[in-house]
């Protein structure tokens, strides 16, 4: 038994707890593996009670002793475990009961401190730097974005319990374990972001520069210390969707792709990962460790040994193995940092990485941004490339609370204002709006910014539009959104599903989705919120385990939830119910909520502009098309940015274009106009 | 210990699948223990003959580390072969192996060989992926298929050893570039004498790996 093994140590330990013996440490950190805190304290609380002969009072104070030692080394259990609290005040009125004085107070933990955050996912503000902060990307320094990655980091690193590691290395899955699946998906979220932003720019030479920016934020998170976050940045970089890029690694000058090699290197699995253990071996103070490689010591360890050997005694050789690494991971929490963070900064990250973007949407915008070379042969496409969504094993891809996101939103939107409303009249200017935008590359949103065209943007409009935007951050446009579909001839009068209005014409009135029927306006196809029901049953296997961070149990800090003015309420609870089809419980939405929502803009504009959706806006991309897209309608964005290049401004930054096409396709030429009048200001 | 030739593998595939334990098996609980966080845990080594030659093969494991999506990719360059494995009483594992086989395709070099694993045969009343089911998504997508269990040690050696003599009839065919270590190939430190010498039992433990 566990306690036999603790008894023996605890008599080996001679009363003394300052040698420099590590065996108490090992027991105290290791017990959770086999029993409960709740469970070790009960046991000794009954050796306690039931010592007797003549070393009865030596023995009740080593006790007394062991405990004190575990209060000191780990105050959070006593502060968060409510067995273990009352059983230590069980055990205090015993000692008075048998008047140990000096033994009551020994086992004291009335000044713990609380440590009730660890029991939150999000976290309350810190401290933040005053004054106002630069929240464009290009103009944000790579120190600052490295500082700004390591307190996301280790705010989320610091969170993962002892008893969360575990439940990994046992169970081998993430269901029920918020913590550890939210650090993962902020590593996850951070190489996804990297190639993103990259792959934002239309030149070579600029995406060299975006390249060479993370590069540099990579080193600094190497002085930083946070090999967590260099390695999921350097995984985005040397994602194939960015090292292919050929003539933008020729833009990368010689220092710049030394620096990168030496960063590889550092992060390659070569030797089991050598380089890193050593570099991070000789690092001392705060660090943060890459969670991955320790996880993988933890499951060999696991798998290799036995709990128990014969006669039900605890394994020590496994025991002090798996200590060696939990013990590395669990003091690491308790460092302190000295990163001098701005809250706005945070805010804009955050909702960055909570974007949503399959890792086969950003390959082929890879694909699409510098093509295969037919003649070189490269690593071979999969073939016969199956309809299958990307579903990637479960809980992995981060899918938020609706109420997170809207949290992020509205903390974003403050943020811009607090820095950018400089006369504190409660507006931006249209300029300063589109600056922030494009820290959001990609966004496909369907609403007109400035509602009252006063060419200043308020803090409703621009929550307004992000929370449009929001089926971009996670929510909706998961795999279960895409459709099979193909122009159809009705013979009976038929309603589109997104629209909810008639199907006119004689012939090819519209579109049906192969897959689940589902019947749209060609215009309305792409825009369709309900989830394919050949599919909707994969999506739901996937999302059943990512109930995580909104997890019911805890609730999330501070969160009102942001008041939409009235006109637009009806899209927030629509937003709602958008996201429940994602996760599958409920299939059908009401088509006229939809409507509110969506293409609010062209109810008043009934002829869609021709840019978007005309022919020329999905037959005519370039021939490799057919070749890579097997799913065209999904590629909708690249499909229109490809065709929109030509027109583009030499200097213009393609989040710009996107920005103008997408007023075009809901506003006309109207937009187009304003648009340029603002520039000419 | 001298060989001819060293191939490097990698298991892939969800997590619970029984990666670990098919290494484990396979190797025989042949691993070096954790004295410091500096050396980690290894266990991945282990000779085999082939065409009498000694070949060492070098297998990552990537067990608790698959939800990493950069650090799973980061193990296809420089792999030879790779063993893609799935739960035979879990068909989410089974569903995901599309997902697995397009990233691995994507970041390896196109020559490595996989190998799918249809893995826990021994739970047979708990099956939920008929045998058939493995075959045909093996024929389709050009694999290797088998069904092992890492508890009976069924076909564990059969897996890995195949994979390797798919790999070294690559090499004789020309296919890898064997120069190249990326390919996840390494020509053994001295030349392949396989008279005078003589093959050595297979199942010897290899040294520390490069």
């Amino acid at each position: 038994m566990f306690v036999e093994y603790l008894r023996t140590e605890h008599y080996n330990e001679n009363g003394d707890l300052t040698d420099n013996n590590l065996l108490p440490r090992t027991v105290l950190l290791m017990h959770r593996w086999y029993l409960s805190s709740t469970e070790l304290a009960g046991k000794l609380l009954s050796i306690y009670r039931n010592s007797s002969g003549e070393n009865c009072n030596d023995f009740r104070l080593k006790t007394c002793h062991f405990m004190r030692y575990w209060i000191l080394e780990f105050p959070a259990e006593f502060n968060l475990d409510l067995g273990l609290i009352q059983m230590t005040e069980e055990f205090r009125e015993l000692a008075s009961q048998l008047g140990y004085e000096e033994h009551i107070n020994l086992i004291d933990i009335s000044s713990i401190p609380s440590y009730d955050w660890m029991r939150k996912v999000t976290q309350r503000k810190k401290t933040s730097k005053k004054g106002k902060v630069c929240l464009l990307f290009d103009h944000l320094e790579p120190v600052e974005l490295a500082e700004h990655l390591t307190f996301l980091e280790y705010k989320a690193f610091r969170r993962i319990a002892f008893t969360d590691y575990q439940s990994y290395v046992i169970h081998g899955s993430l269901v029920d374990n918020p913590t550890l699946e939210r650090s993962i998906a902020l590593f996850n979220g951070i190489s996804k972001w990297v190639q993103l932003m990259v792959l934002s720019k239309p030149t070579p030479q600029q995406r060299a520069e975006v390249i060479t920016k993370y590069i540099n934020v990579a080193e600094k998170l190497l002085d930083l210390q946070n090999f967590n976050t260099l390695m999921s940045v350097v995984g985005g970089l040397s994602h194939s969707s960015i090292s292919r890029l050929k003539d933008t690694h020729a833009h990368l000058s010689s220092d710049v792709t030394k620096v990168w090699n030496e960063m590889t290197e550092l992060v390659s699995s070569n030797g089991n990962y050598c380089n890193y253990r050593k570099a991070f071996a000789e690092c001392e103070g705060f660090k943060i460790p890459i969670l991955g490689v320790h996880l993988k010591d933890l499951i060999a360890v696991h798998v290799i040994f036995p709990d128990w050997i014969d006669d039900n005694k605890v394994n020590t050789v496994k025991m002090q193995q798996l200590y060696v690494t939990l013990n590395e991971l669990v003091s690491l929490q308790s460092a302190s940092h000295h990163l001098e963070t701005s809250m706005d900064l945070i805010n804009l990250l955050t909702l960055s990485l909570d974007l949503y973007h399959t890792e086969d949407d950003i390959y082929k915008l890879s694909l699409v941004l510098e093509p295969r070379n037919p003649k070189s042969p490269t690593s071979p496409t999969t073939p016969n490339k199956p309809d299958v969504p990307l579903d990637w094993a479960s809980g992995v891809t981060p899918k938020p609370d609706p109420t997170i996101i809207n949290k992020h939103i509205r903390k974003l939107v403050e943020s811009v204002f607090r820095n950018y409303d400089h006369d504190h009249d409660g507006y931006i200017s249209q300029e300063d709006f589109e600056s922030i935008a494009a820290n959001f590359p990609f966004l496909d949103s369907f609403c007109v910014l400035d509602k009252d065209q006063d060419g200043l943007i308020s803090k409703e409009e621009m929550m307004a539009y992000f929370l449009r935007a929001k089926s971009q951050f996670h929510c909706k446009m998961g795999p279960g959104f895409m459709h099979n579909f193909q122009e159809m001839t009705y013979r009976k009068p038929t309603f589109c599903e997104h629209c909810a209005g008639f199907l006119w014409g004689i012939i090819k009135q519209g579109y049906k989705c192969k897959d689940c029927g589902a019947n749209c306006h060609k215009q309305c196809k792409d825009l369709l919120v309900l989830a394919c029901r050949k599919l909707s049953r994969a999506a739901s296997v996937g999302s059943s385990h990512g109930s995580l961070p909104g997890s019911p149990s805890i609730a999330p800090a501070q969160d009102d939830v942001f008041e939409f003015p009235p006109s637009g309420r009806e899209s927030q609870d629509l937003d709602g119910r958008a996201i429940t089809l994602v996760t599958g419980s409920s299939r059908k939405i009401s088509v006229r909520l939809q409507r509110c929502t969506t293409s609010q803009a062209t109810q008043t504009d009934p002829v869609w502009a021709d840019s978007g959706w005309s022919d020329t806006g999905s037959h005519t991309f370039p021939k490799m098309k057919c070749k890579f897209y097997s799913k065209s309608t999904k590629n909708k964005g690249f499909a229109k940015w490809e065709n929109e290049k030509p027109n583009m401004h030499p200097n213009m930054d393609i989040m710009e274009v996107q920005t103008m096409e997408q007023l075009q396709d809901h506003n006309g030429t109207e937009t187009k106009e304003e648009l340029i009048s603002t520039e000419d200001r | 210990m001298a060989y001819a030739y060293l191939f490097k593998y990698i298991i892939i595939g969800d997590t619970g699948v029984g990666k670990s334990c098919l290494l484990l098996q396979f190797t025989d609980k042949r691993f070096q223990p954790v004295h410091d966080l500096t050396i980690g845990v290894e266990f991945g080594a282990r000779m085999i003959t082939i065409d009498g030659k000694q070949i060492k093969l070098q297998i990552w494991d990537t067990a608790g580390q698959e939800s990493f999506r950069s650090i799973t990719r980061s193990y296809y360059r420089g792999a030879a072969g790779a063993l893609l494995v799935y739960d035979i009483t879990r068909r989410d594992t089974f569903n995901h192996l599309t997902t697995w086989l397009e990233d691995a395709r994507q970041h390896s070099n196109s020559n490595m060989v996989i190998m799918l694993i249809a893995n826990k045969s021994d739970l047979e009343s708990r099956r939920e992926v008929k045998k058939e089911e493995g075959e045909a998504f093996a024929r389709e997508h050009g694999l290797i298929f088998m069904e092992t269990s890492a508890k009976t040690a069924s076909n564990v050696e059969e897996a890995f050893i195949n994979t390797a003599k798919e790999i070294y009839e690559k090499i004789q065919e020309g296919v890898f570039d064997i120069n190249n270590e990326a390919n996840g190939i390494k020509i053994g430190p001295q030349n392949p004498m396989p008279g005078p010498t003589g093959p050595h039992n297979a199942g010897q433990a290899g040294g520390s790996c490069c």
